[in-house]
């Protein structure tokens, strides 16, 4: 999965997660709630374990086939008959329980066995008499209905507000959500084939995992007014990759009849999937050849759905992408959304083929998957595309993640409160997954690295897989040891951050390097263990050593003929390290020049940005405006411009003009800042600035630009310019870009009149993104009308969509009227759900908080 | 390996004077580098060794050897080969003739070949070193010299005995010395004709030349790990253990004796082709090696190795005690720890702790019809008594498994134990499985993974898929985590309310590093005029306050009877339930636990009690008569008191 806004879903939801008793007095692990403190490993209070352990399997569960009749797409319920196949692992079975959330269960029955069922709302416990044998299948059919979940099944009715768009269904079953509309053992270590049966009302499309076996129109009442759909995923797959969309779309086929691929978008975006999408099956060729495996899967879907929670979901054959995910002609000269794509793609083989155990392996789907970015930029664009990419992921990792066990987590970690939790740690299975696959490539070389990841696929393909196994692969296959890297890059949270010190002593011509961690450095957190490449240039010729760094302080002297003129500390990045070097600015200059990689020139345009001096800003200058330079070596010298204050600079260049969109984004960004930050600019020269600023708000022909400086004339509070932010709320534009740029602008200028567009913007009818943009909006300009602002935004509280009355429940917290303790209690009151009531009531405790101190 | 058993005495000492060091082992305070041993890296996958060892003369302590190593590169090409050779003098290096640059510190050799060799591509390595052993330390090769005044011929003259485990292979030949790397062996020795000489595998020759000297050639063709390779030179009596019994050409079993002992020899070990059958057909898989020879050296450091076919025996340890333990121990570890390798130290339980566990099974098998479930127990019974002085915690010392230590050695010492710990894991694995999934696991895990060297997680994954049951939360509290969980239970029966209340506490050190356990304590409830029935006791945390309803006051409830649970349990229950699970107690665990509670207590009922069923068990005799001065909770109460 990949999560457009981390904070709409994480944090959003709180659970009594289940304590797994020792076996066999374990009558199920769901057998009482007991809320634990899962912050640590250990919970203080009792002394209990407080790790999260996946749950025993109490069945090995062979085939699923789920009927489903949808009698009216704008009534949020359908009926549903599951048959089951299983069988007992190890033991007779007598007790199973099913993970079923909200479900209105009607029956149950097995062929082999006479059976007792409970049902207590999270779970169903069925008992068998006799128990069922080891070695016989046995099948289990259970009816129920589905009444509008409150999670997994996102039913969007159709709305006055927003004439022309239909009623649609779409679910997410990651992490522990297809349950809401399925029984399933929901947990990733299970696989299964299923089968689909859906009847919808005629006109609407399913689409759900695998092929297509059926479709037939119900005529018997002779107005063909029901469709059915029957589709089939005959390669195992875990519960949660399930998907099921029913609703009305554009579909262009970008495949070819061996591989069908296609592309679901909302009604009249046809035309724009090919200049979007077109690239999707050199994608799929690529990830072929590298890893020496065919696409999986039956078909490739991509499916853009209303109000989804993420960015992309990786369902088996059919990736869910968010209603926006389309670009047309003006849109596509700012931005591609490949990365998303080639992400969702890469799943198909990392978490979908071979599936994480548990969550905490999460990144041995997430980590492959934004790895696979890169080598797709790295087909683009060469190894400059490679090395930026890994640069932002190095750069988001060494941000965020810390080096304090057992305080924090590592990325490998049963430490969590929630499944969806270990998506969004700071030592992130994303971005360190990404960098830590990539250091592993490194250090095995381009050929063992995709060999040992071919052997891996190779293995557990079909299977569900742990950290561990990834390892032994990769040893096996390189003849490395790499307990110790797994151990220190995946297990223990943290980066090193290093001190690198360069001496050049001139008597013994040696170049003394010393290496200092300064991370904290403990028994839990032992120094670092790691090659560091140095890449030395002296008199016009190029050597690279390596330093063995294992200790606090590590120390080398390379004998050379001469001083060098550029010492690049890991060029390649080989470590995912703080590198804070110490060498004279000279050898800086040089590399920004000349530095041997685009990652180490991107590092002397840093590092400068610390170097106050005329010469610096030339550089700078000069570098931000070559046009052959790299745009990331443009953008960081524009962001060390920035750091030494030198807007004048920045304005020349961005007046000189910039053809390019993602620098003159930058330009803008930084001159902002660096106005913002220094008060001392003449008061003619900001004024000139600032109109250039203004119109580029107004009419640049890209759309990130513009939604850039409006967010300048925000930081820069040019409130006179707020004609030109209204504005942009009453434009249309990709992702709603421009009228979200105008809403958050709104909130930072403080401006009073903004109010009414944001309360108009929240209503129905607009993007459930531009929504919850708007909400946040109301709450920070809600002081200027208290009343009217909490009466717009109580209401939302009742919305169906769960961003938007996220958003609402945050804004009332935000907004502190006491009002608003009993909307939220009466809301928590009328959901069924008990994990969407504890979190309503984490958001009203914290109001009552604020309201009462 | 067995270790010869240190005295409970010394146990202690060690343990006090380890918890004394207050300081972090996890890391060098110094430098801030972790202390953990990671296994090397594999650059060369090593295929065949072939020894051609020269022994010029049997009292000359001097050996001149050629060894050819026959090697691949894994991975990448590659040009260095880096091996260990500890104390040898390296003449040369060559491939194919032609020299290769070498460097060697009397450690580590490097090898610097002239050409890169590519991936998969086997050439040989042909070293020639000389090797002189004047010490007989125990490790690498012991060359004992001849005693004049004994009385055994086999004493009087010189022998030649190695000893590879853990790291000391590399000081009598030159090789990866860890355990990760398996690979097949061939020693062709020539000495005088005097001498027998045994290593692993089949005989291939035995060739007298006209010198009068006589070259043996052994040969063991299928992959084992270095440390298992074996010399042993001396003269000895070989006896065969075929008897009419034994109808198994292929599979020949000798005891290698000291002379004059062969019958007495012959006699001790002759069980070993019956424990054969049994543990083949309960690990369903055959013997895994070409012969059976066991053979009792001189001058052995250790109790007993299992070298791959040919298990040496220090003499002491076949002259009394229990011998078969240590013969079904040793036998065990032909497959677990020779035929399933582990790829590191930490991993050792997985050879020591199932070969103690098959001391448990042979114990079971081999007792008289009835007595089967007691023989298996009173084994299980020990080892829980020897883990009773652990109390150690996180993270000062390290767990079951753990890449902690100072040394590959202490990892057979250290207090979570991979012998009688280890046996506990896999006995609580059994109860919790179920003999017919933990059996049926078991030879899964040989099937999987017989002849590659395996981690402790390779087995639960295997036990996982098995029994579909989650046991990472049994393998992180019994095999990462130090210590054993000790646990006071109050048995109180209300009658009005027919109910048994049990209040129960863990009183092990609880903290941040150290989880209380999660365990599910069998409680076996037996009453006047009916059948005991089992009430399970689930407890997660530190304190647990837990009520049964039964159908009538209960005679006695005993705690875990069956040890289920490897807890040093101390219960507060009535006297007369003590004596009654004295006398009729489910089994010889729950008598056992009995005798030790009430064998200090100052109280006529008891004495008679215990006078009473004096002479019935010498095993439960034992116990009381350890524990009537005074009971071995108090006796430990100094060191405890330490840790809580």
């Amino acid at each position: 999965m990949i999560s457009l806004l981390p904070v709409l879903v994480a944090g959003l939801l709180g659970s009594g997660v289940l304590a797994d008793d020792d076996v066999d007095c374990a009558s199920g692990r769901r057998e009482a709630i007991v809320r634990v403190d899962r912050s640590g490993e250990v919970d203080p209070e009792t002394g209990r374990d407080a790790l999260n352990y996946p749950p025993h399997r109490d069945a090995d569960f062979l085939h699923m086939t789920l009927r489903l009749v949808i009698p009216d797409m704008n009534v949020a319920e359908m009926t549903a008959e599951q048959t089951l196949r299983f069988e007992a692992i190890g033991t007779p079975l007598e007790r199973l329980t099913l993970d079923a959330k909200v479900l209105d269960v009607e029956s149950i029955r097995c062929d082999l066995a006479e059976t007792a069922w409970t049902y207590d709302g999270r779970a169903i416990t069925i008992t068998f008499d006799p128990p069922l044998p080891t070695g016989e299948p046995a099948t289990l059919i259970t009816t129920y209905t589905v009444n509008d979940p409150p999670d997994g099944l996102i039913w969007t009715l159709a709305d006055d507000a927003w004439p022309g768009r239909p009623a649609q269904i779409h679910t997410q079953g990651q992490p522990e959500t297809n349950s809401y509309w399925f029984p399933c053992h929901d947990f990733p270590h299970e696989r299964l084939t299923t089968e689909l049966i859906v009847t919808v009302p005629s006109g609407f499309l399913v689409s759900s995992n695998g092929h297509l076996a059926e479709h037939s129109v119900d005529d018997s009442r002779g107005d063909a007014s029901q469709e059915t759909f029957h589709w089939v995923q005959d390669k195992a797959h875990p519960n949660y990759l399930v998907t099921l969309i029913v609703g009305k779309f554009d579909v262009v086929d970008i495949g070819s009849p061996a591989l069908p691929m296609p592309v679901y978008v909302p009604p009249g975006r046809g035309p724009d999937v090919e200049g979007t999408y077109g690239r999707t099956a050199e994608m799929i060729s690529l990830y072929e050849g590298l890893f020496d495996e065919p696409y999986p899967w039956d078909r490739y879907a991509q499916l853009l759905v209303w109000n989804f929670g993420s960015g992309g979901m990786e369902n088996t054959s059919a990736t869910t992408l968010y209603d926006t995910a389309v670009l047309d002609e003006q849109a596509l000269i700012d931005q591609s959304i490949e990365g998303l794509i080639a992400h969702e793609l890469g799943h198909q083989w990392f978490g979908d083929l071979m599936t994480c155990r548990s969550w905490e392996h999460i990144w041995l789907n997430e980590g492959f998957a934004t790895y696979l970015e890169l080598l797709w930029m790295e087909h683009l664009d060469g190894e400059d595309g490679y090395q930026a990419e890994a640069m932002a992921n190095f750069r988001a990792v060494i941000d965020r993640d810390e080096a304090r066990a057992p305080d924090v987590p590592g990325m490998v970690s049963k430490v969590y409160e929630h499944p969806w939790d270990v998506f969004d740690r700071a030592a992130d299975p994303y971005a360190k997954g990404a960098s830590i696959l990539h250091m592993l490539r490194r250090k095995l070389g381009d050929e063992v690295f995709f060999r040992s990841v071919a052997a891996y696929i190779d293995r557990f393909k079909e299977q569900s897989v742990e950290t561990n196994d990834l390892r032994k692969v990769m040893e096996e296959v390189s003849g490395e040891a790499l307990a110790q890297f797994f151990d220190q890059w995946c297990l223990r949270p943290g980066v090193p951050h290093l001190d690198v010190d360069i001496d050049w002593n001139d008597g013994a011509s040696t170049l003394d390097v010393v290496v200092t961690q300064t991370q904290p450095i403990d028994g839990y957190n032992p120094a670092y263990v790691f090659d560091l490449p140095i890449w030395i240039k002296e008199s016009g010729r190029a050597r690279e050593a390596v330093m063995h760094v294992d200790a606090r302080t590590t120390r080398a002297t390379f004998q050379l003929e001469a001083e060098p003129s550029i010492v690049a500390i890991d060029p390649d990045l080989n470590v995912l390290a703080e590198l804070s070097i110490d060498q004279p600015v000279d050898r800086w200059y040089a590399q920004l020049e000349a530095g041997p990689t685009l990652t180490s020139r991107v590092q002397a345009a840093r590092e400068l940005g610390g170097h106050d001096a005329e010469a610096t800003l030339r550089r700078l200058v000069s570098v931000a405006h070559d046009e052959r330079m790299h745009d990331m070596v443009r953008e960081e010298a524009m962001r060390s411009l920035a750091a030494l204050g030198a807007s004048g600079r920045l304005f020349g260049l961005l007046r000189e003009g910039i053809a390019d969109h993602q620098v003159r984004r930058a330009c803008i960004e930084q001159l902002a800042r660096a106005l913002e930050e220094d008060e001392d600019v003449p008061a003619p020269e900001a004024r000139d600035a600032f109109d250039t600023i203004a119109a580029h708000a107004e009419r640049d022909e890209s759309q990130l630009v513009r939604a850039a400086a409006i967010r300048a004339i925000a930081t820069l509070s040019l409130i006179d310019r707020r004609s030109i932010v209204i504005e942009a709320t009453r434009t249309d534009s990709q992702h709603d870009r421009l009228r979200r740029a105008g809403l958050e602008a709104l909130a930072t200028l403080d401006a009073a009149d903004g109010l009414d567009i944001a309360i108009d913007l929240a209503g129905p009818g607009h993007y459930s993104r531009t929504r919850a943009t708007a909400i946040e909006t109301i709450a920070a300009l809600a002081h200027h009308a208290p009343n009217r602002a909490y009466d717009s935004v109580a209401p939302l509280l009742r919305d169906r969509d769960r961003r938007v009355w996220g958003a609402a429940a945050e804004a009332l917290v935000e907004m502190g009227d006491p009002r608003g303790v009993e909307a939220l209690d009466a809301f928590a009151e009328s959901v069924r759900d008990p994990i969407q009531k504890e979190a309503i009531g984490e958001r009203r405790d914290r109001l009552a908080e604020k309201v009462e101190g | 390996m067995i270790r010869r058993r240190l005295t409970p005495v010394v146990c202690m000492l060690l343990l006090c004077a380890s918890a004394q060091a207050q300081q972090d082992p996890r890391i060098d305070p110094d430098t801030g580098r972790a202390t953990a041993h990671y296994p090397p890296a594999r650059h060369f996958d090593h295929l065949h060794v072939r020894l051609d060892i020269d022994i010029p003369d049997m009292s000359k302590r001097r050996l001149t050897a050629v060894e050819t190593l026959t090697l691949a590169a894994i991975g990448t090409a590659r040009r260095d080969v880096r091996l260990n050779a500890v104390g040898l003098e390296i003449r040369s290096v060559e491939v194919g003739g032609r020299p290769q640059a070498f460097e060697h510190d009397g450690e580590t050799l490097l090898v610097h070949l002239d050409e890169d060799r590519p991936p998969n591509v086997a050439f040989d390595l042909r070293i020639e070193y000389a090797g002189h052993f004047p010490y007989a330390t125990g490790e690498g090769l012991t060359w004992t010299l001849g005693r004049e005044d004994a009385p055994s011929l086999t004493d009087r003259s010189p022998q030649i005995h190695t000893q590879g485990q853990p790291q000391s292979n590399s000081k009598w030949f030159v090789c990866h010395d860890w355990p990760n790397e398996q690979l097949t062996s061939e020693l062709l020795v020539t000495v005088d004709s005097d001498y027998q000489v045994c290593s692993n595998g089949r005989l291939l020759s035995s060739d007298t030349g006209p010198d009068g000297r006589t070259t043996w050639h052994w040969l063991q063709d299928k992959p084992h790990s270095t440390y298992l390779v074996v010399l042993v030179v001396g003269q000895f009596a070989v006896v065969g253990l075929g008897d009419a019994n034994w109808r198994r050409p292929d599979l020949p079993l000798t005891v290698y004796a000291p002379v004059g002992f062969a019958n007495t020899m012959a006699e001790t070990f002759g069980n070993t082709g019956r424990m054969i059958t049994h543990f083949e057909k309960l690990f369903d898989e055959p013997f895994p090696w070409d012969k059976y020879s066991q053979l009792v050296v001189r001058n052995f450091a250790a109790g007993a190795m299992e070298n791959t076919s040919a298990t040496t025996f220090n003499q002491g340890m076949t002259m009394g005690g229990d011998v078969d333990a240590v013969i079904a121990h040793e036998l065990v570890h032909q497959w677990f720890g020779d035929l399933i390798s582990y790829k590191t130290w930490a991993d050792l339980w997985l050879g020591e702790g199932w070969a103690t566990f098959g001391e448990a099974l042979w114990a079971e098998h081999d007792a008289e019809p009835g007595q089967e479930r007691e023989a298996y127990h009173r084994a299980i019974f020990s080892n829980l008594a020897a883990s009773r002085m652990n109390t150690t915690y996180a993270p000062t010392y390290p767990g079951l498994v753990s890449n902690v230590y100072p040394n590959p050695d202490t990892n057979f010492y250290k207090a979570n134990n991979p012998y009688s710990k280890g046996a506990l894991v896999l006995h609580m694995l059994r109860m919790r499985l179920g003999d017919d999934v933990f059996f049926e696991g078991t030879r899964r895990f040989i099937d999987e993974y017989k002849f590659k060297p395996v981690e402790t997680d390779d087995f639960r994954r295997t036990l996982e898929d098995v029994s579909g049951q989650s046991l990472e939360r049994f393998f992180r509290q019994w095999v990462d985590q130090p210590g054993m969980p000790r646990v006071d239970v109050e048995l109180a029966w209300d009658d009005e309310a027919g109910v048994l209340e049990v209040h129960a506490e863990q009183t092990q050190r609880i903290d941040a590093d150290n989880p209380a356990y999660a365990l599910a304590i069998p409680l076996y409830v037996t009453f006047d005029d009916e059948q005991g029935t089992y009430v399970y006791l689930p407890m997660e945390t530190r304190t647990i306050d837990h009520s049964f309803e039964l159908p009538a006051r209960p005679t006695d409830v005993s705690v875990d009877p069956n040890l289920r649970v490897a807890a040093f349990t101390r219960v507060t229950k009535p006297l007369a339930m003590w004596i009654e699970e004295l006398e009729h107690g489910s089994t010889i665990i729950a008598r056992a636990r009995a005798a030790e509670h009430l064998a200090p207590l100052d109280d006529e009922s008891a004495r008679s009690a215990l006078a009473g069923v004096r002479g019935v068990s010498a095993f439960v005799d034992a116990i009381v008569d350890a524990n009537a001065a005074s009971s071995l909770d108090s006796q430990l109460a100094g060191i405890e008191g330490d840790d809580r």
